[in-house]
């Protein structure tokens, strides 16, 4: 029984000790934790989930190993992973290798062997915070030293760090009408999405200017998920009011960071949650339809209710059933809207997003 | 929308007795539906015939029928009670079937009355698997590929078309009842014939077979607005092939991915649309080829099922709750989730923990019967655990399992014994035979499979290896080598010292090893390891059950233990605090009349202002609900899970009393660590079970005792046996439910006996007793404090001492007793509770014969009968033996009247009748003996002794005929008894068949008797008469061990054919007033709530 130690030290001073399944090294970043049972390939390969340290509820983690297809960038994201237990052997039919032998890979530690739940609950008392974790110095109070010297995650702009470099097509072609994607650290599934449905999709860097996106012609606008707080990417933020602007009548579409960028283009506030919406099972109202679907989410941050009630543009379109706060807004000719969750196309739930969005591309054609 | 207004009385339907299949798991979601539907104003009237259920409790429902589950019966109810509804979605099969019955009868239209919760269209889309694949294909899913057929010629068709293997079940059976997977075509056309007649309308699927495919499970929920949730995803350990119910499951899903997760949560959503579930719960299930992950859909039951309680334990939903609030109108994000609240019951369950639930197999009652698994269900209960880890969750339910394993693995038994032997010896053939049995108990499905992988692993067998021959996903057979490779590290603590000695010790406790175990890995003592672990202060710490994987506070108090950090309990300071330990699983001897007196005991404890705490492991019972007691601990029910809580609870002692067996087996050992026992002592506990100290109280007290002696060895027995005369009743010491009991009629059986009862008892004595011949048992249930004494109830056995009073029908008050032997049961009765100083329950059995009640044995706890006697008296024995147990005077809680000798009268006769699993156990044959059989009990109550006989045999499945033609065939000593039941039935109208002998019988004593060919004289013989159904009620004797291969053949034939069939002259007497009673008035109804009133 060869066991190698790992420590993860908070900001506050908290410490967790257990054992490395991961690469040997050192990571620091927000301290976060997810409560999906299902999916943690696609989470921790969501850009969304850039320069954190995610802690896992579910106690088993690399069940499933990890396969070609459920990637959603070219590699895992995430700075740091913790499980209860990481599964030595992985077993399921579409699986190409080992969760683990991924992280040696890309260097990302892991640590496991620990009280998970007692983590998590830490997280639920005192919020999300700055931390780092560690196979090779033990020494809190030089782990602490470095930690002090990492960024704050809500100072950084951290998009920068996942957008692509350059716009590239996607279906070039395709038989519909061209979509914009703004990459502010797409998931793969949403350009899949617009590719199977027969769209051309160009996708821009986060950095892309108004008349960059605009030059393209694109029928619609796609507003992608991403990592960190929105105020540090003022720019993606003036490119879209710039849009908004010029196209009054451009269909947008905006998901998590995506949807807080549409929120400051419009005026509205964000606001940091203080333990954030990690997990697949936040209940959603819509209130035009009253409906109510149980969605996937990865928020540190949301629009602001009151700020979108007394926006002249904006109003509520969907309610977080948790903490009633806004899971989604639209401007009120309704061409552009958002939702904090992932939307999926073939979910019964919430596939409707992207069909009222198709409607609206199609239309504007 | 909120709830309906329309609405004022709603009938919810029970499940009726606990059978194979369906268990205590509807008495949880009944209780739970009654309470929700009660609290929401509506007046609830509930009928179900099983009277130890919490649920058919007087003050639950509104309106209480203790009345056979059956159209005629429920019509009557219908027309007094006048419902607006029936919610038949919680009371199993057996609801759902009589709700279709109800419906196609015109009995709902005549009476207005509507189906909630799922109506007549979506249960007929649902259960009828030719349209239940129309509409499945309508949306676009897969299913494997099948056809129905009516008759052998087209199933031969349908099974050419889709090669073998193929599945075949009939429609609209329970549990999978008649269903079978054939590989031959021999084996093919025995089970369509087989399936074709437990179809009732002769309908059997062919279906390709999935066998060693991946088996799924979903629980999920819709609502009127087409809100949907998924509870809970379930993964079968056993591949497809093993019912359900008979697989190790566990939750959630393990070995599928997101994008699969999301297909078959929303396919399941989408079934519920296409068969129109609108407000409910519904659980279905999937298959998956883990080649290429192609996935069809199995069945769907649109109701609350076994499935979807463990979903609710497992998550501490509770979907029984939520379902019922649905049915009326309500939508989920209308109404909270208890444990999170405010939060809204429309989210789904996330977990930070692993479940696992095994079921718990009879096999050993049935000593004959093919013990493979397939595709009809034949386990008798289960047990669940909550881990951490798939490992601990595993160790921990193998342990709650009780059978003689703490753990995985280590202990010397069952299917260990003998390849422990080989791997011992060391030599290759012994390792090649080894090998053998392995690859034979992995290769077909049985409940030994899963301890037979430590062996393979151990001969060398790799991970994929095993999961070739059995086709367990590789991810669980992994799981299970990490644990056997733990076991070898298990000796190495005590080569260690200081903190890598704690570290190890800590991590073979995460792996959920046991005390005892380490104990046998190190040759130490399971009390040195205790010591050694608090020495180290490795002791576990108890979490959460919070639906939210700690994401927000919980409000409940549903804990499971594990070796961690953080301790999730808050311990009050409540001087006040009792634990109490339930029944662990069901099995046949031990079921949910334990559980009733559990729940009993904390519902008067907390009304005494006690904080109770509740330990137990079966997640199908209401003991185990998350709002029953003030803290629930789901947790094996061991020596040392238990002081484990204790520990840190300190509570001010423990209930044992309640739980059967099981906990009254910890009680020394507790007692010993310094627990303090409450009510009857540890000490008077062992004055009843041992047979020595007892006789000599018995002798003191005068009480009559058959002769008796205890023998440990064949010789010993034989001189025993000789001293007090054949026949003998032969049993090993400290055993439940009659496990092994004979009666033995000679020296040679009694040799073969004890050659077989070496496996029972290891070491401990066999028990020989003088066996009383065509006596009277008598069951008494008394509550007493050590001084005055409260008999509840004297109940009067039909079938006669000898037949374990478990299966035996009876009837309260008595009613062939004359007063005198009345008197004398009481004196004895008082005289020994008296004397073994009883605080609680008692129940004594008794023989009379000649007029002389004879003492059979005494249990100082609850017995099997407590909730029928309960019922009958309207007494909750349970609820007040609690408050004597804390200290309360029986006088201070009944009536001084009724102390010390005085019955209770009752003006209605009550009859408790059992049910019988003959038919899950093919080659069984269906005699009632010593050892108790039977799985469930149901009660008649009515005027007198006829109609109750009648309701309680028409509760249990058994429809006495009016008329038509009755075979008598009589064992030699029952033959001149016979004679006067034949001519009673010849009285009543009936024409009597009989075999040569018995009709010459018949005939010189003047009876018009016809007679049939046995099966050796030729045809038609007995067997073709019955197959053609020519008879309408057979009375079969058995003829003792020998020659009585015509007996079992009828005696299965009768099963196969659903003839009813009495098997002794007690019950053929009974029936006989039964039948005269029916015949004089039609049934009538009458809820319990009215009986009692009358009743004062």
């Amino acid at each position: 029984m060869v066991l190698k130690k790992c420590i993860l030290v908070l900001q506050d001073g908290k410490v967790f000790n257990g054992f490395s399944c991961g690469a040997d090294g050192e990571a620091a970043g927000e301290l976060v934790f997810n409560t999906a049972v299902f999916g943690y390939q696609e989470i921790v390969t969501d850009p969304a989930t850039a320069k954190q340290l995610i802690c896992f509820a579910h106690p088993h983690v690399g069940d499933c190993g990890f396969n070609n297809e459920d990637f959603q960038s070219g590699a895992v994201q995430a700075a740091g992973l913790f499980f209860k237990e990481y599964s030595k052997r992985y077993s399921n039919w579409r699986a190409d290798g080992s969760m683990q032998d991924e992280l040696l890979k890309e260097n990302i530690v892991a640590m496991e062997g620990f009280d998970t739940r007692a983590l998590i609950k830490y997280i639920r008392e005192n919020g999300v915070q700055k931390a780092i974790v560690s196979t090779k110095d033990f020494d809190i109070d030089s782990l602490k030293a470095k930690l002090a010297k990492v960024e704050d995650y809500d100072k950084q702009d951290i998009v920068k760090t996942v957008t692509c470099s350059k716009k590239y097509f996607v279906n070039e072609d395709g038989q519909k009408q061209k979509i914009a994607v703004i990459d502010y650290g797409c998931p793969k599934s949403f350009l899949e999405t617009f590719k199977s449905q027969g769209y051309k999709v160009m996708i821009f860097p986060a950095t892309a200017s108004t008349d960059e996106i605009l030059a393209e012609n694109p029928k619609g606008i796609f507003l992608s998920s991403g990592p960190g707080y929105v105020v540090n990417s003022q720019y993606a933020v003036d490119t879209i009011k710039e849009i908004i602007k010029k196209c009054p009548d451009m269909p947008i579409f905006a998901i998590g960071f995506g949807s807080q960028v549409l929120a400051l283009a419009n005026g509205a506030k964000v606001v940091k949650h203080k333990i954030g919406h990690r997990g697949a099972n936040y209940p959603v109202r819509d209130i035009n339809t009253n409906k109510i679907a149980i969605t996937s989410q990865d928020n540190g941050y949301y629009a602001d209710k009151s700020s979108i009630e007394n926006s002249e543009n904006l109003q509520v379109t969907h309610i977080n059933l948790y903490d009633n706060t806004v899971a989604g807004f639209a401007n009120k000719k309704g061409n552009a809207f958002a939702v904090e969750f992932y939307p999926s196309l073939d979910s019964d739930e919430t596939g409707y997003l992207f069909e009222n969005f198709f409607d609206m591309v199609e239309k504007n054609a | 929308m909120p709830k309906r207004t329309d609405l004022k009385k709603i009938l919810i339907i029970g499940s009726g007795p606990i059978v194979i299949g369906q268990a205590c798991e509807f008495d949880y979601s009944g209780v739970q539906a009654i309470k929700a539907l009660k609290k929401e104003g509506y007046k609830v009237v509930l009928v179900n015939s099983n009277p130890a259920t919490i649920m058919t409790d007087p003050e639950f429902a509104d309106a209480t029928y203790i009345e056979p589950l059956v159209p005629e019966i429920v019509e009557k109810i219908i027309e007094k009670e006048k419902p607006d509804a029936i919610l038949p979605t919680l009371g199993g099969q057996t609801a759902l079937n009589l709700a279709v019955a109800l419906a196609e009868k015109g009995i709902l239209a005549k009476h207005n009355v509507e189906l909630i919760g799922a109506d007549f269209d979506t249960i007929s889309k649902a259960e009828d698997r030719k349209l239940f694949k129309k509409m499945v294909e309508s949306i676009g899913l897969d299913l494997p590929k099948s056809g129905y057929a009516y008759n052998m010629k087209e199933a031969r068709e349908i099974a050419e078309s889709i090669g073998f293997p193929v599945i075949i079940r009939p429609s609209f059976t329970l549990g999978g009842v008649g269903s079978g997977t054939a590989w031959t075509k021999e084996e093919f056309e025995e089970i369509v014939q087989a399936g074709l007649q437990a179809s009732p309308i002769s309908e059997v699927l062919i279906e390709e077979s999935v066998l060693g495919w991946k088996e799924l499970e979903m629980e999920v929920m819709r609502d009127r607005k087409d809100n949907c949730i998924a509870i809970c995803s379930i993964e079968n350990v056993d591949p497809m092939g093993v019912h359900t119910g008979d697989s190790i499951t566990v939750a959630p899903a393990m070995t599928i991915t997101a994008k699969e997760y999301a297909k078959i949560r929303q396919d399941s959503f989408r079934i519920l649309r296409v068969i129109g579930m609108r407000h409910g719960g519904a659980n279905i299930q999937f298959a998956q080829n883990p080649k290429d992950g192609r996935l069809v859909v199995i069945e769907m039951n649109p109701r609350v099922s076994r499935s979807s309680a463990l979903a609710s334990k497992a998550t501490g939903l509770p979907i029984a709750k939520i379902s019922s609030l649905l049915a009326v109108g309500y939508t989920l994000d209308e109404l909270t989730n208890d444990i999170t609240a405010p939060n809204p019951a429309s989210f789904e369950p996330t977990v930070d923990y692993h479940v696992i639930k095994i079921p718990r197999f009879a096999f050993e009652k049935f000593g004959d019967t093919n013990t493979t698994l397939g595709t009809a269900m034949k386990s008798v209960g289960e047990t669940m655990a909550l881990g951490r880890t798939f490992k601990e969750a595993l160790q921990k339910a193998i342990r709650g399992l009780e059978v003689k394993r703490s753990g995985y693995g280590l202990e010397n038994v069952g299917v260990d014994k003998e390849l422990n032997k080989l791997l011992e010896s060391g030599t290759e053939e012994a390792k090649k035979k080894a090998l053998e049995i392995v690859t034979a108990k992995l290769a077909t499905p049985n409940c030994d499979r899963i301890y037979v992988i430590r062996y393979a692993l151990k001969l060398g067998m790799s991970v994929d290896d095993i999961f070739n021959i059995c086709k367990i996903d590789q991810w669980f057979v992994n799981q299970i080598k990490e644990i056997v490779d733990m076991e070898t590290e298990i000796p190495n603590i005590f080569k260690l010292k200081g903190e890598d000695q704690k570290l190890l010790l800590r991590r073979i406790k995460q792996y959920g090893f046991s005390d005892k175990q380490i104990a046998i890995a190190t040759g130490k003592k399971e009390e040195e390891i205790r010591a050694l672990r608090k020495e180290l202060n490795i002791i576990p710490v108890y979490k959460l059950v919070d639906t939210c994987g700690g994401e927000f506070k919980a409000n409940t108090a549903y804990y499971y233990s594990t070796y961690e950090e953080e301790d999730d309990v808050v311990v009050s300071d409540k001087k006040k605090k009792v634990m109490i330990l339930g029944a662990g699983p069901n099995r046949i001897g031990q079921g949910i009349e334990f559980d009733y007196c559990c729940v009993h005991a904390v519902l008067s404890l907390k009304q005494e202002g006690y904080e109770t705490i509740m330990v137990n492991c079966n997640p199908e019972t209401v003991s185990t609900d998350y709002d029953t007691a003030d803290k629930l601990y789901f947790e094996p029910l061991t020596v040392e899970d238990v002081l484990n809580i204790a520990d840190k609870e300190k509570p001010e002692g423990v209930v044992v009393q309640f739980g059967g067996q099981t906990p009254l087996n910890l009680a020394a050992a507790l007692n010993k660590a310094g627990l303090k026992i409450l009510g009857t002592s540890v000490e008077s506990i062992d004055m009843a079970e041992d047979r020595k100290i007892f006789s000599k109280v018995l002798k003191k007290l005068n009480i009559p005792q058959a002769d008796s002696g205890t023998a440990t060895n064949f010789e010993e027995a034989k001189e025993i046996a000789k001293k007090i005369g054949y026949p003998v009743m032969v049993r090993p010491s400290y055993v439940l439910g009659g496990r092994a009991m004979e009666i033995v009629y000679d020296e040679e059986h009694l040799e073969t006996y004890i050659s077989k009862a070496t496996d029972v008892t290891e070491g401990k004595p066999i028990l020989i007793d003088k066996y009383l011949d065509n006596a009277i048992e008598i069951d008494v249930d008394a509550l007493s404090d050590g001084k005055d004494v409260y008999i509840a109830g004297i109940m009067e056995h039909i079938e006669q001492a000898g037949i374990h009073s478990g299966d035996s029908a009876c009837v309260l008050p008595t009613h062939t007793l004359s007063k005198d032997v009345i008197t004398k049961i009481k004196e004895h009765t008082i005289n020994l509770a008296r004397e073994i100083n009883v605080k609680g329950l008692m129940n004594i059995q008794y023989a009379v014969k000649n007029g002389i009640p004879y003492l059979l044995e005494a249990n100082p706890r609850a017995s099997r009968t407590v909730p029928f006697v309960s019922k009958a008296v309207s007494y909750p024995l349970a609820k007040l033996a609690s408050k004597v147990m804390i200290g309360k005077a029986v006088k201070d809680l009944i009536p001084a009247e009724y102390l010390n000798g005085q019955l209770k009268h009752i003006d209605y006769t009550c009859v408790k009748e059992v049910v019988l699993p003959w038919i899950r156990f093919a080659n069984v044959d269906t005699v009632l003996g010593p050892e108790m059989k039977s799985t469930g009990e149901v009660m008649g109550i009515d005027k007198d002794f006829g109609k109750a006989f009648a309701k309680a045999e028409l509760a249990s499945g058994t429809i006495l005929p009016d008329n038509g033609t009755v075979f008598i065939s009589l064992g030699q000593r029952d033959k001149s008894k016979g004679l006067e039941i034949a001519k009673d039935f010849i009285d009543l109208g009936f024409s009597v068949i009989a075999t040569k002998h018995t009709a010459e019988f018949f005939r010189e004593n003047g009876l018009d008797v016809k007679e049939v060919h046995k099966i050796q004289e030729g045809r038609p013989n007995v067997v073709d008469i019955i197959s053609n159904k020519e008879v309408c009620l057979i009375v079969n004797t058995p003829s003792g061990q020998k020659g009585h291969h015509d007996g079992y053949s009828i005696r299965r034939t009768a099963l196969m054919y659903g003839i009813p069939l009495l098997t002794t002259l007690a019950a053929a007497r009974a029936s006989i007033e039964a039948i005269r009673a029916k015949r004089n008035s039609d049934w009538e109804v009458c809820a319990i709530q009215t009986h009692y009133k009358l009743d004062k």
